[in-house]
């Protein structure tokens, strides 16, 4: 199916609301998903947020879903998308990279940040690159910008500029 | 190195816990008892090759009052006394690792008091070890892959329990309690997530793992915990400060119904100890000390006295020796 908005893309994202008992359905793309301000998050509520989390987290959007998940499945676990909803919780490894493309704004909303800028095991170290604060700092800059969020963007700037000045890395 | 309940903590805080999460790349986060055999074996080989002196605890072989007493102990998890799993007890007894848990490995140290820096070195120093010999599931991006993406990124999840009475009384710690979690920091009661405060001892963790260092994560925490703390001591001074006899009053009696009732249910037994150990903080009962207090409050827990007078007590025997307990440690000082 395509995108109830744009009629381009093919819709991802499934997005349904109860207003005064009547219940609104929508099939968009996730680019439009994203201009129209409707975060992707996976969870129902349910689920371990409110628990974790406290009221207030979902906000007012109503629930959202993505559709894409019926054939979003691990390839090593076979979870979908839908039972992460469900359930909250991974069923392997791997599903981090099935996943990844609608973990980023899951992983904001429960850590404010989507990107590890910690510690790397042993046998790994020089083998991945774990991001310093300095190179988040700069890709949410770019997203500002992007955003419009000018009065952000500066705010980050400053950040930036600090790093730089005290040595870039303060890991 | 004694476990942590046998030392004295502060004035204000009892210990700290530091755990960090990690699973391997090979095996589902849902493994098969097989599949969580050959992880224990592997993280044992791993300990033995850095000369880790460890025990070995098969939770899964204890009956429930073994399982409740460490878990009272804060050894082991509400998820590993619940279903079973590994235990491997540094000989120093402050670091647990779990094996079988959510995720397949949890290391943990305990230590009393603040000791948020000595108690992630020592996880560190174990997670290297084990690093060196266990492919972890890791992802440059995401960090440390975890069963719940709530602990994903470092893992870590550092806690610090802190006695809290005078904030508890004059009311101020609703307002505490509404704040921390604007800092990423949550508060829980006693036995962690979900549980009610007993004691006025409250547990203040890190909420967030991922996109902040492990240093800065236990830095904010330390930060939190140290305000807190603060707050807690000049309350406690004003309190006294104005209420001079009623606080007195309050303290021994709680002394005496301690040192002499002779049947005492575990959450009396915990608010006792609370006013008790307040009454210590401000010299109002001076020869005892804050560490008696703390091992009395662990050994007089149900699963814990099971463990030391016979499994077949009943509540109400339970009663009756927690109570001579009570007696013979308060007395003894
Ligand atoms: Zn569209
Ligand atoms: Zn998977």
């Amino acid at each position: 199916m395509l995108c109830e908005r744009c009629h381009k893309n093919p819709a991802n994202v499934y997005y349904s609301q109860e207003i005064n008992g009547e219940k609104k359905e929508l099939h968009v793309c996730s680019d439009c998903a994203k201009e129209m301000n409707l975060s992707l998050h996976a969870f129902s509520p349910e689920s371990f947020i409110n628990h974790f989390m406290g009221q207030g987290f979902l906000g007012t959007a109503g629930l959202m879903q993505t559709a894409a998940p019926s054939r979003a499945a691990c390839d090593e676990c076979g979870m979908t998308m839908e039972q992460f909803a469900s359930g909250g919780r991974f069923g392997c490894a791997h599903c981090y990279d099935v996943f990844a493309p609608y973990l980023p704004e899951t992983l904001k909303k429960l850590h404010g940040r989507a990107a590890h800028t910690g510690k790397v095991p042993a046998r790994l170290a020089g083998k991945v690159h774990v991001k310093s604060v300095l190179e988040e700092k700069k890709m949410e800059l770019s997203r500002a910008i992007a955003n419009e969020e000018y009065e952000r963007a500066a705010i980050l700037r400053d950040e930036i500029k600090k790093l730089e000045q005290d040595g870039g890395d303060t890991k | 190195m004694s476990v942590w309940y046998e030392t004295a903590g502060d004035d204000v805080v009892v210990s700290t816990r530091v755990r960090l999460a990690r699973n391997c790349k090979d095996f589902p986060f849902r493994p098969s008892a097989e599949q969580v055999g050959q992880i224990t074996e592997q993280v044992k080989a791993a300990l033995d090759r850095g000369s880790f002196p460890y025990e070995t605890i098969a939770v899964d072989a204890l009956d429930g009052t073994d399982r409740q007493a460490l878990l009272e102990q804060h050894l082991i998890s509400q998820q590993l006394a619940q279903y079973g799993g590994t235990l491997l007890l540094g000989e120093d007894k402050t670091t647990a690792i779990m094996l079988g848990e959510e995720d397949h490995i949890r290391i943990q140290c305990i230590l009393p008091g603040l000791a948020l820096d000595e108690a992630y070195q020592t996880a560190d120093r174990v997670d290297d070890l084990i690093g060196e010999q266990v492919d972890y599931a890791f992802s440059g991006e995401f960090g440390y892959l975890t069963h719940c993406p709530t602990n994903v990124g470092t893992g870590l999840r550092a806690s610090v329990m802190l006695h809290l009475p005078a904030l508890s009384m004059s009311g101020k710690l609703r307002n505490i309690m509404a704040a921390v979690p604007k800092l990423g920091i949550t508060v829980r009661g006693f036995y962690g997530e979900g549980t009610e405060a007993s004691g006025c001892l409250y547990q203040f963790s890190n909420q967030v793992t991922l996109g902040l260092s492990e240093r800065e994560i236990i830095g904010r925490l330390k930060e939190v915990v140290g305000q807190v703390t603060e707050l807690e001591r000049s309350e406690r001074t004003q309190l006294y400060g104005a209420n001079k006899l009623q606080l007195e009053d309050r303290v021994w009696r709680a002394y005496g119904t301690l040192r002499y009732a002779k049947l005492l249910t575990s959450g009396e037994c915990m608010n006792l100890l609370s006013d008790v150990r307040l009454g210590v903080s401000l010299g109002i009962l001076p020869g005892l000390s804050i560490g008696s207090l703390t091992k009395l409050m662990i050994q007089s827990e149900p699963a814990n006295l099971m463990e030391t007078y016979g499994k077949d007590l009943t509540p109400a025997q339970r009663d009756e020796k927690r109570a001579s307990l009570a007696a013979a440690v308060l007395g003894a000082q």
